[in-house]
């Protein structure tokens, strides 16, 4: 098991420096990027100042290795040494010691990409746990009522319905939502994030309904057919059939048999999809102008700011790997069959 | 008489609002026309939803075609190939789609333009569009070709061919990939709707095809603001979003029913 657990680990920390890499090769060696922060109203004098700031100047295997560095150990910027020498001593305040984990620097907000994720990082989090306890236990709810009555009008009225909200665009949604529940029938307030600190837990999460419905409408959609397909799955087994024949009650088969085996699958699969939201619910923060990952994203991509933009990237990355080992390891601990292989 | 660029401000009130019942419903604008500009609906939604469609296509096919072909390559040997492009899905899946779509849009949309001189503005954007869902899409269906494959490398035409000297070139794309024709013809029809759907997206983000040229996105996006003022043209758009979309995923669903009895829903 533990020697299991530490060639999944292994196996994540190298896929997590392939990603890396690939990164870096996607936003730089296909294009120029000290000229693409540098924007529109670029001047010489700026253009060599990001170059110094960036260092890059350098072949792209040193700054993929300085990159790895940072990660691992932090890093100085500017990054050319030469200027940072000259610049400690005449404006120390420039210089900027960014510390492991290192994500890199951004000129553009003058602050460090580490610092940016941990200020837009609690809204994307509390959106991430709301709309995930949302879609988990409505998606799963309607799911295992259309499969206990599959083929039925209720059946089909939970099928179409989630196909439809399947096939709407979350924009759209949130836009709906936005512009009749919080705007026109007043139902909630206008949706504005307020932190648990600033109002307390109840306002906090009246304050995160409306976005966590829309980003959560879209995975509930989702999950009702899977868990629907599951557990028919489930219920078709051999095994069903023997527990029905022991005599036990409908209840006991569904709960204690059927059940058990169509959920765990879902679980592992969940706790992808919820890694997956950490990188920023992209559409419905730039709806609601929450400002969280996804929102930072957005204005980093109008900033032309590549060192957040891929600070972000591996931080998703890095999300979605965590979860996919922790997932497979508990999945290996419920079921010892994944283990040989 | 498709003419979606026209502004017609003669057939628009003081309020902005199309005059007419229905949004200015009449022989030359069978759908009417949109409040604001003043343009023609149905011209709009005809060549947004060829464009939308021809993106939409365009990427799919680009995942369809690479995810058969590695997935034929992994399912078919049983060496270090199938546990590279193993490795290749498991990076690929890391990426956060959405995050990956809206980050590289600056720097690829630069060297689209810059290194392969494709003209900025539509082209180059829808360009942009085709090739990363393309890039990003090709996992799922390598996973699931590679799994139909490794059933049917058993079979003992494979043997057969084999012993008859054929070569791998000749194995994989004359003997194999003849048999895959249902689950690619599967794959495509789910994966066309959620790049339809990706699509509308990106224009909301506005990365796609950029206004004032239609997309299914870009008209679904400039819908947002009527909620109140035109509730018909507020909901059209999106109602025609889900009509494709909502179609085409039935007739994948519908696909697989019938090419592959055993996969029961």
């Amino acid at each position: 098991m533990i020697a299991y657990a530490i060639r999944r680990i292994l196996v994540g920390i190298v896929l997590l420096l392939a990603m890396v890499l690939v990164v870096f090769v996607l936003f730089f060696a296909a294009g120029n990027p000290a000229r693409d922060i540098c924007g529109k109203y670029c001047t010489p004098e700026k253009l060599a100042n990001i170059t110094q700031v960036y260092g890059y100047n350098q072949p792209i295997s040193y700054q993929f290795g300085q990159f790895v560095q940072g990660l691992a150990v932090g890093r100085d910027y500017p990054v050319d040494d030469a200027y940072r020498a000259a610049l400690e001593k005449s404006n120390p305040d420039l210089v900027i010691h960014c510390p492991a984990p290192c994500l890199g620097y951004s000129q553009h907000s003058a602050m460090t990409v580490n610092a940016a994720v941990v200020k837009y990082a609690p809204v994307t989090i509390s959106l991430a746990i709301y709309a995930f306890i949302i879609w988990i236990v409505f998606g799963v709810l309607f799911g295992v009522i259309a499969a206990v009555f599959k083929g039925k009008w209720l059946d089909r009225i939970i099928v179409g319905v989630t196909l439809v909200v399947y096939a709407l665009p979350t924009f759209f949604i949130g836009t709906f939502l936005l512009q009749f529940v919080a705007i026109r029938w007043k139902l909630v307030p206008y949706p504005r994030y307020v932190s648990i600190a600033d109002g307390g837990v109840l306002n906090w999460i009246i304050s995160l309904t409306l976005p966590a419905l829309t980003l959560a409408l879209f995975y509930m959609a989702a999950y009702v057919r899977i868990t629907r397909a599951f557990v028919l799955e489930s219920l078709s087994e051999d095994y069903i059939r023997t527990a029905r024949a022991k005599g036990l009650s409908e209840r006991v088969v569904l709960f204690k048999h059927g059940l058990r085996a169509a959920l765990t699958p879902l679980l592992s699969m969940a706790g992808l999809d919820f890694a997956a939201l950490l990188a920023g619910a992209v559409i419905t923060e730039a709806v609601f102008t929450y400002q969280g990952l996804g929102f930072l994203a957005v204005i980093s991509n109008q900033n032309a700011d590549l060192p957040v933009l891929i600070g972000l990237v591996i931080v998703a990355g890095a999300a979605v790997i965590i979860a996919n080992i922790v997932v497979d390891i508990l999945y290996a601990y419920v079921d010892p069959r994944v283990r040989l292989r | 008489m498709l003419d979606p660029f026209t502004t017609h401000q003669k057939l628009i009130n003081d309020n902005g609002l199309p005059i007419g019942a229905f949004g200015g419903i009449s022989w030359a604008h069978p759908l009417g026309i949109e409040p604001g500009i003043g343009r023609d609906t149905l011209s709009r939604i005809w060549l947004g939803l060829a464009l939308s469609l021809f993106i939409s296509a365009a990427a799919a096919v680009f995942s369809v075609v690479v995810g058969v072909v590695l997935g034929i390559i992994a399912g078919m040997s049983r060496r270090w190939a199938d546990t590279l492009i193993g490795r290749l899905v498991d990076l690929v899946l890391c990426f956060p789609q959405t995050l990956m779509l809206l980050a590289l849009s600056g720097v690829l949309i630069g060297w689209l333009t810059g290194t392969l001189k494709i003209p900025a503005g539509d082209p180059a954007q829808a360009t942009y569009v085709i090739l990363v869902l393309g890039i990003f899409g090709w996992p799922s269906v390598t996973r699931i070709i590679r799994g139909q494959v490794l059933s049917l490398r058993e079979r003992e035409f494979i043997d057969a061919a084999r012993l008859l000297g054929a070569g791998n070139g000749r194995l994989y794309f004359k003997e194999v990939l003849p048999n895959l024709w249902a689950p690619i013809l599967v794959q495509f029809t789910l994966i066309l709707p959620a790049y339809v759907s990706a699509e509308a997206a990106l224009s909301y983000l506005g990365i796609s095809i950029l206004p004032p040229t239609p997309t299914l996105g870009n008209i679904l996006k400039g819908s947002l603001g009527y909620a109140s003022g035109d509730f018909l043209f507020f909901i059209a758009p999106a109602f025609l979003l889900v009509l494709i979309v909502v179609s085409f995923n039935l007739l994948g669903d519908g696909l697989r029913d019938a090419l592959d009895p055993r996969s029961s829903r």
